[in-house]
């Protein structure tokens, strides 16, 4: 009995995996070329672009020379560390996970396409969906520590009573200790590109406070990120764990079609951030705070049940 | 759709407009432009 039992299992697996068609690459293909020039475009001040006052709710930090856009999260912790109200930050915040959800992630984020190269590279562990919602309410218990802290640095900058120092070098973005986006974009780049190295070798000596601990957490998330899929995005990003909270709320999403779904799980083995999808069946629109609507469900769905839609 | 969803986005929608409003009165993209162009040492933890 337990054999039959363990033999339907293995027939039903294996034609689950023959359902997986291979992509088609038209989304994919569109995606990776809105993200590369997305990168370029953020970074455009290496081809002469000149600074705007655009504030996305991307991962790029704020430091970088070159960048053209602000990174809403450092803005909101920067501006609270120097006692200004960020309303420049939240409208973004709001209005994009309005409007857009969490699309910004899947497709402009520059930290985002690093998560998704890395993850091309290395070898992909799934975790289960229920892990992978539990890594998101991490992710937002971490985002709203860092607020926490913010909030308190800011009230204490009204009052006149500074506790920025208490937080040593950090005081300004609290987050930058565990942000491995601030120190490959800012960090690493003043330290080992800008004017330091080559140039002045022995100057590494006098590096900035905890320069090797930033370094050891950007590998340890490197090597992380081989292993699991956007592992960044679903565990340490603040910014994403706030969008996600709000993108639930969304003009933007996923439906799918109750009448087409044969519950293949083919969608849910494509999905970069594990989303239970199947569990938005009966309700139709797919509402997971993990989504950053990349569409490789929709492209690999053998039934073309789930559809992108605006309502 | 349920009111739970319309009073979410209402919510979202008033919070980002009013915020768009205030932070244009405040002039606060000049501020962002001032952290884009102008070195700054916010995120960098001790570099300088």
């Amino acid at each position: 009995m337990i054999r039959r039992e363990n033999m339907s299992r293995e027939k039903k697996e294996k034609r689950t995996k023959r359902l997986i068609r291979p992509i088609p690459y038209k989304v994919s293909t569109l995606r990776l070329v809105v993200q590369i020039l997305s990168f370029i475009v953020i970074f455009g001040g290496a081809v002469g672009y000149a600074a705007t006052a655009i504030v996305l709710p991307i991962r790029t930090g704020i430091s970088n020379p070159y960048l053209i856009v602000a990174d809403a999260w450092i803005v909101l912790e920067v501006m609270l560390a120097l006692a200004i109200v960020p309303l420049i930050a939240v409208a973004s915040i709001s209005l994009f996970s309005l409007f857009t959800g969490r699309a910004l992630c899947g497709w402009v984020c520059p930290f985002g396409l690093i998560n998704d190269v890395f993850g091309w590279v290395g070898k992909k562990k799934r975790v289960s969906p229920k892990t992978s919602i539990g890594l998101w309410k991490f992710a937002l218990f971490i985002a709203m520590l860092l607020l926490f802290i913010d909030i308190s640095i800011y009230y204490n900058e009204l009052k006149g009573s500074s506790i920025r120092s208490s937080f040593s070098d950090f005081g300004y973005a609290p987050s930058t200790f565990i942000d491995p986006v601030t120190t490959l974009f800012g960090l690493i780049f003043w330290y080992f590109y800008h004017d330091k190295w080559p140039k002045e070798f022995i100057k590494i000596f006098y590096m900035p406070k905890f320069l090797y601990w930033r370094l050891a957490f950007l590998a340890v998330v490197i090597i992380f990120m081989l292993v699991i899929p956007r592992f960044y995005c679903r565990t340490l990003c603040p910014l994403g764990a706030i969008m996600g909270l709000c993108a639930q709320y969304s003009l933007l999403h996923l439906y799918i079609d109750k009448a087409l779904c044969d519950e293949c799980k083919v969608c849910e083995r494509v999905c970069p951030m594990e989303v239970p999808i199947l569990d938005y069946v009966e309700s139709g629109a797919i509402r997971s705070p993990l989504c950053i609507l990349c569409l490789k469900c929709m492209e690999a769905c053998p039934k073309g049940a789930i559809k992108i839609r605006f309502r | 759709m349920g009111l739970k969803f319309s009073s979410g986005r209402i919510l979202l929608l008033i919070i980002g407009v009013i915020a768009l409003i205030f932070a244009l009165k405040f002039h606060q993209y000049e501020k962002i432009k001032e952290f884009l162009t102008e070195f700054n040492k916010y995120e960098l933890a001790g570099y300088d």
